[in-house]
């Protein structure tokens, strides 16, 4: 880990609020990350798959780990965890939901499509600032991925 | 002696006149006569022997007249003639017919009995005597006259047989015959004889009438087969083999081979008549034997099952009615409550989504409302005055408040659209992570817990730990300001049902506000007293109530508070 090669985050989120929140927050727990944002679900669909705007993006240059919301414009949070872990050049890489959203059929349906995290978004700014340097620390520091099969 | 006194009869003048000059000359006459065989005839039993004089006055009376005419002996000799006990209507027919017969004159008396015998003819015929009580007895007599050697009259014998068993017997043979034909001439009943081998001999009124078909074009020509559904017809002559194991023929032999192997035999057939139309019939089979019990013929009694038929037709029809009512009336219910459900489930539908958007999208304004102001004073906060740092600090605790209260109201809201999932479970156990998980035992305070009896219950365990959650929390908060804090945990019986109880030293409340208790947003105490949303009792008491059971509680204003919980009768262990 060096500013040479930083450890790549795709953070999906359409909430200008959130996402600006969720920036400072991952910025003070590790600075030494490139942030990848994504503003809806079609867009994190681009860059994961490099096309579109990302088609010259190589897609063996695996993000580290994808922060999604699941409330999304265009394609939902659901639909794109679905598609991510649908495919096997894909299917890897640590998935966390980061959300709002407290509902038991969202947290079930998202463990059964595979995600690795599920983190409801806490009110509190400094209980969220600690959830996101958490998982920061875990899984772009802790967590030992798996090489990909492609 | 007395008189006899046979009813309706009357002595007739002429012999009473006459009696008393010959009695003797007659006597001696009779005894003469009597030989060994005389008197054994006379004196039996089965044959009424009666002597007379020429003029016909009683001389001899056996036994056998005594007992089957019931006159005695001594009450007829010498005073009456057999006409006096004879039916005198007959002797009136009898006497008439005589006269015409002979060209002559004869009276209905004594002479109608003897007047051919007194002629030299033989005689027999049918009389009905008449006896003491009015009964009449039916007999055969024989009438010889009796003469002196001069062969001049002296007298007469009537012997006579008992004719009644002859009688009855003639009476019942016409009877009988009179209810064959009866039967026979019936137009309600189909009467078919046949020879052994079904040839119709025999073809009643009813049959000509059911069928349509005259005597004259059946007699010697066909079977009653013929008159059959050719298709029953078969089929049970298919059924006869299976059950006795032997080839029967579809014709005739299928019609009657029960009844030739002795087994009554009634059954159900269509028949067919002769334009062709069909009707059901109920057909009872017999086998004609001879003396020899050899068959000659079968007779083939049918009714015509028409009625009943439309009956149970009627019957089945108005059953099948029935069902499709009941048929309609239940799915247009299913109907409604599908379109119910269907309601129900859009509407819940509805709900979800309201409460997803009010998870989602109100907790993210206020996520920005904390989350910006905490920035602000991580930033600006050496330049901001005390007071702006404050306000500030105001603004986060207030987005955090309405976090909760948001937090809390999903999960109240919830709780109406969950599922229980019930299963039996240690309430001790429960009760003892859940003091784990709110941080017992405390560090910085003095809480002592005592947990007495728990019964284990059945319920949602995760609903009803939220239960223990909140009471437990409640009781730790309201002892926040004892020195020593002190929870008792227990159980017992109220009303015949296991109770929970929550007791605690706190702060309890007034019980003139305890119908507020458990309602939504009701808060007892000032917020800078006691933090709360004012839902936790609201979604206790909705998770019992859902568990058939009721909460309540006892309190004092700084002298603690009891609460109480069951989980109704189906939830005991």
């Amino acid at each position: 880990m060096n500013e040479l090669n930083p450890v790549q985050l795709l953070l999906i989120e359409d909430n200008p609020q959130d996402l600006e929140l969720a920036l400072l927050a991952l910025q003070q727990g590790s600075p030494n990350i490139q942030i990848h944002v994504a503003r809806d679900g079609a867009e994190a669909l681009d860059f994961i798959f490099c096309e579109g705007l990302y088609s010259t993006r190589l897609i063996s240059d695996v993000p580290k780990v994808i922060l999604l919301d699941l409330k999304l414009p265009k394609v939902d949070g659901l639909d794109v965890l679905r598609r991510l872990k649908g495919d096997p050049r894909t299917a890897m890489i640590p998935v966390v939901v980061l959300t709002s959203s407290k509902e038991q059929r969202d947290v079930v349906e998202s463990y059964q499509l595979g995600v690795n995290s599920y983190i409801v978004k806490p009110v509190n700014f400094e209980r969220f600032v600690e959830a996101v340097r958490n998982l920061g620390l875990y899984w772009m520091t802790l967590n030992q991925p798996a090489k990909s099969v492609v | 002696m007395t008189q006899p006194t046979p009813p309706r009869h009357k002595f007739h003048p002429l012999h009473v006149a006459v009696r008393g000059a010959i009695t003797e000359t007659s006597r001696k006459a009779a005894v003469l006569k009597a030989g060994a065989l005389q008197n054994a005839i006379l004196s039996s039993a089965n044959f009424s022997s009666i002597a007379t004089d020429a003029e016909g006055v009683i001389q001899v009376f056996n036994v056998g007249a005594e007992r089957m005419l019931g006159y005695r002996a001594v009450d007829v000799l010498n005073h009456i003639t057999p006409a006096n006990i004879s039916d005198q209507e007959e002797l009136v027919a009898r006497a008439a017919a005589l006269s015409e017969e002979f060209g002559t004159l004869i009276t209905p008396g004594f002479e109608a009995l003897v007047f051919k015998a007194s002629r030299g003819l033989e005689d027999i015929y049918e009389l009905t005597y008449v006896r003491p009580d009015g009964s009449h007895f039916p007999a055969i007599v024989s009438v010889t006259a009796l003469r002196n050697e001069q062969g001049a009259i002296i007298g007469y014998l009537l012997i006579g047989t008992d004719n009644s068993a002859r009688k009855r017997a003639e009476d019942a043979l016409l009877k009988a015959s009179a209810l064959q034909n009866a039967i026979f001439s019936s137009a309600y009943f189909s009467c078919i004889a046949t020879d052994e081998k079904g040839i119709i001999q025999l073809f009643n009124v009813g049959a000509e009438r059911m069928l349509g078909y005259t005597v004259a074009e059946v007699r010697n020509k066909i079977t009653p087969a013929n008159m059959h559904d050719a298709t029953e017809v078969v089929a049970r002559a298919r059924a006869l083999s299976t059950e006795f194991g032997v080839t029967i023929a579809p014709g005739f032999d299928a019609l009657v081979f029960k009844a030739s192997r002795g087994i009554e035999d009634i059954y159900e057939l269509t028949k067919i008549r002769k334009d062709g139309s069909r009707f059901p019939a109920i057909i009872s089979v017999t086998a004609l034997r001879d003396a020899g019990n050899g068959i000659i013929g079968y007779l083939l009694i049918g009714t015509d099952n028409s009625a009943r038929k439309r009956a149970e037709e009627a019957l089945e029809k108005a059953a099948a009615l029935q069902h499709a009512t009941i048929q309609q009336l239940n799915s247009d219910l299913e109907q409604r409550v599908k379109e119910r459900t269907a309601q129900l489930e859009s509407a819940n539908r509805e709900l979800e989504a309201f409460s997803y958007s009010v998870s989602h999208d109100l907790r993210t304004p206020l996520r920005a409302i904390d989350g910006f102001s905490q920035v602000v004073l991580d930033r600006f906060g050496p330049q901001l005055p005390d007071e702006g740092r404050r306000y500030l600090q105001t603004i986060r605790s207030g987005a955090q408040k309405m976090g909760a209260l948001i937090d809390d109201l999903l999960t109240f809201a919830r709780l109406n659209r969950q599922g229980l999932s019930k299963r039996p479970f240690d309430t001790v156990k429960l009760v003892e992570a859940t003091l784990e998980e709110l941080g017992f035992p405390f560090k910085d305070r003095s809480v002592e817990v005592r947990v007495g009896e728990l019964p284990a219950s059945m319920g949602d365990p995760v609903l009803l730990k939220q239960v223990w959650v909140n009471l437990l929390s409640n009781a730790l908060k309201y002892t926040r300001k004892r020195d020593h804090a002190l929870i008792e945990l227990g159980s017992s019986v109220v009303d015949g049902l296991p109770t929970f109880f929550i007791r605690d030293n706190g702060t309890g409340f007034d019980m003139r506000y305890a119908d507020k208790l458990f309602g939504v947003f009701q808060r007892f105490h000032r917020a800078e007293d006691y933090e709360g949303t004012g839902v936790g009792l609201a979604i206790v008491q909705r998770i019992v109530n859902r568990h058939g059971g009721r909460i309540w509680a006892e309190a004092a204003v700084d002298r603690g508070a009891t609460f109480y919980f069951t989980l109704g009768t189906e939830n005991q262990l």
